[in-house]
């Protein structure tokens, strides 16, 4: 049995609240998140490693996104045991900001297991490689194009970082 | 000098300089060697350098070397001079525990938690047991039926009132205990009241941990080490006692006393003291937790007495017959403290010899006195009264005493007019007479003057028991019957009659002032008439002379000189008797 914590970080309005509420078992009000700046919801997993399965529970912590005026609230990253990374295909600026959380977290907790989620994938966006983006860092484990709306790649992702952590955890 | 020494002065001349010098040097030297002072002059400006040319070759060669030399140093240095070392060390040890703080803090606080934590409970017991003190005062005071029911149960259980009291607020209220991994808000165990089950107390956990984090992170800003302690909402508290890696939430219903801070203070030292390492290498496998004694040890704050719910009864029910007993009990307690301070107050009054002969009687309503019974005099009611004062815890004394001479019956009363007007004749020219006919008196006769009849008046006044007093006593002044005789021929007033005079002066000054007196001169059988007018007058007129001379008397004097022998003498026996004075009051 593991219980750990994760945390969602991305660019203000880039889906993160709501690939969550698609995902998640249960979560506390969103509204907690303008008041305090994160809000905690929780996923019941099964992590299968080396054809054993391991229970876990992940805590998702969806801190407030970030935008000009207001940094990320680092100080929720402390004690995670992975990131999702989450931009905004119709916005290329969230998509930019990817580089700098990536920085953030390896400067928090460095060497933790990191996914990308390309999300809004139903709408119209421009064509990009996401697959490039798996240089920028040796931890990325793992790049979604997800989409909120069509339930998509939105469990793969959160199950590919579950068995990652676990796998790391038995090690 | 030989030419064996010549050619030694002529060969070894330098050599022997030479020695001279090294001899001379030598000398310095062993002098200086023995010389502390100048040894360390020279060597000081190399110290450092050797030390440090030996440190970098060989560190522990010189450690090992050095090492017994510093120690003993140090120790001596330090007994020597205690207070210079702990100056100089005090500011490098300050810098030093703020250095590692910095860099460990959590570790530190993780190591001193159980030691300043005890320190802490002892300090909060010995304050707390004063304030037990305190309670117990207000307690003692205070009587509602909850406090009635508190007391009884106190008795029953044995213990002290007070810590029933806090227990009631204390302990029972703890409605779950979490113990949180501080950084990751994971909850490595928790607790609840079986009446008080929580849902998803990981996500509790969690959010926790957020919002501790949210808040501490603000606080920090502001004031280095300082942690949120408490949660409020609505009636609950969530009390966060935190430790270097983890921390506890203990969610309680209602007020939160010093025990239950304690409690959890010393359950958070009990899980540090004893699982610090695991807690610190938490990584997310629960497998490697002692979840078991996690959870014994958090338990102890959760109190397992299910609370008896009580059917809710109308207060009537007990409130009804709680008044009329505390009223019978009132009333019977009142009658008994009445009772003893009346019988207080009646033995006092009868152990007074002054009024033990005197019926007193003390009633007492409410410790509201009221003395009953009859005296004689104001003296003794008065007595009385003084007397009672001196009893304690009495409202007020209505002295309710009747001054009545009883004591003086119809016989009594006339045995005292009879005495007082006994008394008053012995005075010359008082005759006073009485009729007594109980309680009514009427007094009549005669006194001798204004003054007297209203001396007389006031004394009879003054017998107590006479209703009416019929007062007609009139003013006769007294008959003198004194006569003054004279020699043959003669109106010189004889030595031997002087007495008469001075009784008959000291008569008129206590008569009125406005009587008049007629003093009449008489003649014998010889001499002529002629001479005998002269000799009536001048026998007259000498007395009134004297009196008033000689008495200064007050009254209006007339002298009469009758040329004539008194008619009610003696003639034959004694004739002489007729040369006389006499005194008549003029009517």
């Amino acid at each position: 049995m593991f219980n750990y914590k994760i945390v969602l970080i991305g660019d203000f309005g880039t889906g993160k609240t709501s690939l969550i509420r698609r995902y998640v078992d249960n979560s506390f009000s969103e509204e907690y998140i303008s008041s305090i700046g994160v809000s905690i919801s929780k996923k019941s997993l099964i992590a299968n490693i080396n054809e054993q399965k391991y229970d876990s529970t992940m805590m998702i912590w969806d801190i407030e996104g970030q935008t000009d005026f207001k940094p990320i609230l680092t100080h929720y990253l402390n004690g995670a045991k992975g990131f999702v990374i989450v931009a905004d295909l119709t916005r290329e600026k969230t998509i930019e900001s990817i580089k700098g959380h990536i920085e953030l977290c390896q400067k928090t907790i460095p060497n933790l297991p990191i996914c990308i989620a390309f999300n809004k994938s139903d709408l119209n966006h421009d064509e990009i490689e996401i697959e490039n983006y798996k240089n920028i860092d040796s931890n990325i484990v793992g790049i979604f194009r997800t989409s909120a709306k069509d339930d998509n790649c939105v469990k793969e992702l959160f199950e590919l970082l579950n068995n990652e952590i676990v796998k790391r955890l038995v090690q | 000098m030989d030419d064996l020494g010549k050619l030694r002065n002529l060969l070894l001349k330098e050599e022997q300089e030479s020695l001279l010098e090294l001899k001379i040097q030598l000398e310095k030297l062993t002098v200086e060697s023995h010389t502390p002072q100048i040894i360390i002059e020279k060597i000081s400006p190399f110290i450092s350098s050797i030390l440090e040319k030996s440190y970098s070759s060989d560190k522990k060669l010189l450690l090992e070397a050095l090492s017994p030399i510093v120690l003993e140093l140090i120790d001596r240095n330090y007994e020597e001079s205690k207070d210079k070392v702990v100056k100089q060390l005090a500011p490098l040890i300050t810098t030093a525990i703020r250095e590692k703080i910095k860099s460990h803090k959590d570790e530190v606080v993780d190591a001193l938690y159980p030691v300043i934590g005890n320190m802490i409970t002892r300090y909060v017991s010995k304050t707390f047991e004063d304030m037990l003190f305190s309670i117990n005062d207000q307690i003692k005071n205070g009587l509602t039926f909850k406090t009635l029911k508190r007391k009884i149960n106190a008795k029953i259980h044995g213990i002290s009132e007070t810590e029933l009291l806090l227990k009631e607020h204390a302990l029972t209220n703890v409605k779950a205990v979490f113990f949180i991994h501080k950084e990751t808000g994971i909850v490595l165990s928790h607790t609840q009241n079986i009446n008080n089950p929580i849902n998803e107390p990981e996500m509790i956990a969690s959010m926790m941990t957020a919002i501790r984090s949210f808040v501490n992170d603000w606080i920090d800003k502001n004031e280095k080490h300082q942690e949120i302690n408490t949660i409020e909402y609505g009636g609950s508290k969530i009390v966060l006692e935190a430790s270097g890696y983890s921390y506890l939430a203990v969610i309680i219903d209602g007020a939160v006393t010093n025990i239950t801070i304690n409690s959890i203070r010393e359950v958070l030292s009990q899980l540090v003291a004893k699982y610090s390492d695991e807690i610190k290498n938490f990584d997310g496998n629960m497998e490697n937790l002692p979840k078991e004694e996690f959870l014994s040890i958090i338990s102890q704050l959760i109190n397992e007495e299910e609370e008896v719910n009580n059917k809710s009864l109308h207060p009537l029910v007990y409130i009804l017959p709680l008044i009329l007993v505390s009223w019978i009990s009132y009333t019977i307690y009142n009658n008994i403290i009445d009772n003893n301070l009346a019988k207080k107050a009646n033995e006092i009054l009868y152990k007074d010899s002054a009024l033990t002969i005197y019926r007193l009687e003390v009633e007492v309503k409410n410790k509201n006195m009221v003395i009953n019974g009859m005296v004689p005099f104001s003296f003794y009611k008065d007595l009385a009264y003084k007397d009672l004062q001196k009893i304690d815890n009495i409202k007020s004394i209505q002295n309710n005493i009747q001054i009545i001479d009883s004591f003086d019956n119809p016989k009594d009363i006339y045995d005292k007019i009879t005495y007082l007007t006994l008394a008053l004749n012995l005075k010359e020219g008082n005759r006073i007479e009485y009729s007594y006919n109980y309680p009514n008196v009427k007094v009549f006769g005669n006194v001798f003057s204004k003054k007297e009849k209203k001396y007389v008046e006031e004394q009879f006044k003054l017998i107590k028991g006479l209703e009416n007093i019929d007062f007609e006593v009139g003013i006769v002044p007294p008959n003198i019957e004194d006569i003054i005789y004279f020699e043959q021929n003669s109106s010189e007033i004889l030595p031997n009659q002087e007495y008469k005079l001075i009784k008959i002066i000291n008569l008129l000054h206590n008569l009125d002032e406005d009587l008049v007196l007629e003093i009449r001169g008489f003649r014998d059988f010889t001499g002529t008439l002629e001479r005998n007018a002269i000799l009536v007058k001048e026998r007259a007129e000498n007395i009134m002379k004297y009196l008033k001379v000689k008495g200064n008397v007050s009254q209006k004097l007339v002298n009469i000189g009758i040329n004539d022998i008194p008619t009610n003498i003696d003639k034959e026996n004694y004739p002489e008797q007729g040369r006389r004075v006499v005194f008549t009051w003029k009517k």
